[in-house]
């Protein structure tokens, strides 16, 4: 535990000096295109009167593509290979209701980040909202598997979490990054999720082992839901690895405004 | 501020007389969605061959009432746009709006048992944006649409939970323009379209 600590934090400053220049690079960016994002708070930017700069200035910042592509097709050949056939196993044999319990379950657990991510960013009453949520859930709601907060307090919960939290403050993507297993991140975004891991009760279970079989579950669980979002963004697509992270980042940015 | 500024100009707005206008743009979107919804509830019934090609023949029409392929296809190549003949702009529209509209009911066809919710829209000069909410068992999956009111309000752009689709288009043709062109491009589209039962 210790030592995974100092490597983080070492990983940590490590990406805050490589963020300094892409951020740097993005607020000139946002400088020349103040117009966009004038247009944008409108929604109606009018990308064919400045498509020049568009078209030539990519979303995000991507000085490792030839990595990053070579990752982007392992990770497809692992979705076909084995979280899918996993995922439709574990389908079949395991009733919805159960696995919507088991979602209700691990989101209610992770309700520290959400907490934490409302009050950085000082959306008090999100903040209050997750906590009443949670003793709701977590009593009424048998543990968290089912969600009576939402149900009948109509309280939503904030996918919020510290990448958007940076975003929030002005910190640009730095640049692109396919992660092995994980995909799509950001620099940024990397940052935010090693720090939301501090909050992830999951990791705090003395016991390794627990920790890998509980992730397992946690994950197959949640990628039974997704098969087939991905076949889906495939077949759209023309160039899927652009189509990728062209809509992650817009995605990330969406998130990140709201 | 921004966002307070902006609601009450579209509070000014909706009391002013445009506001007519903005509400044709959301019945054209209510009415389009709706009709291709019904047939698609239809297909039970007529399950032959040739009644579904009368189907989709039908929602390709429809599509062309409810898209403008051709500002699509302006906006998602950008400037590229400019350097295609004239032959050639015809051309990509064409393949563009093909493949378009076979992604855009496919999505439908998938959403059926769902309800679509229509939530807000906001006019700006000739551009309307209407915002609609999926919603299924698990989630609620935002759709908003950009209407450019030319003769008539039609789509120009859709943004799938804030993703929008002439955006990563663009993101994705670039790519292609920039190593091997034009043709290529448009033989990729051809090849795509061979996957789809064609609308």
């Amino acid at each position: 535990m210790q030592h995974s600590k100092t490597f983080t934090s070492m990983l940590l400053i490590v990406c805050a000096i490589l963020l300094y220049q892409p951020v740097y690079a993005e607020t000139t960016i946002k400088e020349q295109s103040d117009t966009d994002i004038q247009d944008d708070n409108w929604a109606f930017d009018d990308e064919f009167d400045d498509e020049e700069r568009t078209i030539i200035k990519p979303t995000v910042w991507d000085p490792f593509e030839k990595m990053n592509r070579g990752l982007f097709t392992v990770n497809d050949k692992l979705y076909f290979w084995c979280i899918k056939p996993v995922a439709q196993k574990y389908i079949r044999f395991t009733p919805s209701f159960v696995r919507i319990g088991i979602s209700n379950f691990f989101n209610n657990i992770n309700m520290p980040q959400r907490a934490l991510n409302c009050m950085l960013q000082l959306r008090l009453l999100d903040t209050g909202s997750e906590i009443v949520s949670f003793s709701v859930n977590s009593t009424i709601g048998i543990l968290g598997f089912t969600n009576p907060a939402k149900k009948y307090l109509h309280l939503a919960s904030h996918k919020e979490d510290l990448g958007q939290t940076l975003g929030s403050y002005g910190i640009g993507n730095g640049f692109y990054i396919v992660l092995p297993f994980l995909g799509s991140s950001t620099l940024r975004d990397l940052i935010g999720s090693i720090g939301d891991n501090y909050l992830d009760p999951v990791n705090y279970i003395e016991d390794p082992y627990v920790i890998i079989g509980v992730s397992t579950v946690r994950t197959v669980n949640t990628m039974s839901f997704r098969v087939g979002e991905y076949e889906k963004i495939k077949e759209m697509a023309f160039e899927p690895y652009s189509a990728v992270k062209n809509g992650y980042v817009q995605y990330r940015n969406k998130q990140i405004e709201k | 501020m921004k966002k307070v500024f902006s609601t009450l100009f579209v509070l000014i707005f909706m009391t002013s007389s445009l506001a007519i206008a903005a509400d044709d743009a959301l019945s054209q979107i209510k009415t389009s969605i709706s009709s291709v919804l019904e047939m698609f509830k239809d297909k039970q019934t007529n399950a032959t061959p040739e009644a579904k090609t009368l189907q989709r023949k039908k929602i390709f029409n429809i599509a062309l009432e409810l898209f403008n392929f051709e500002e699509m296809s302006k906006r998602t190549l950008g400037k590229k746009w400019k350097e295609l003949s004239k032959d050639q702009k015809k051309q990509f529209s064409h393949l563009f709006s093909r493949f378009l509209a076979n992604i855009y009911y496919q999505r439908l066809e998938e959403y059926t048992s769902e309800t679509v919710k229509y939530l807000d829209q906001r006019q700006h000069k000739n551009k309307t944006l209407v915002k609609t909410m999926i919603v299924t068992q698990k989630n609620e999956i935002p759709m908003d649409y950009k209407l450019l009111k030319s003769d008539r309000w039609r789509v120009y752009d859709i943004s799938i939970e804030g993703v929008s689709l002439v955006r990563n288009y663009r993101s994705q043709f670039y790519k292609i323009l920039s190593k091997q062109g034009i043709n290529e491009l448009m033989k990729m589209m051809q090849q795509k379209l061979g996957q789809f039962s064609d609308l």
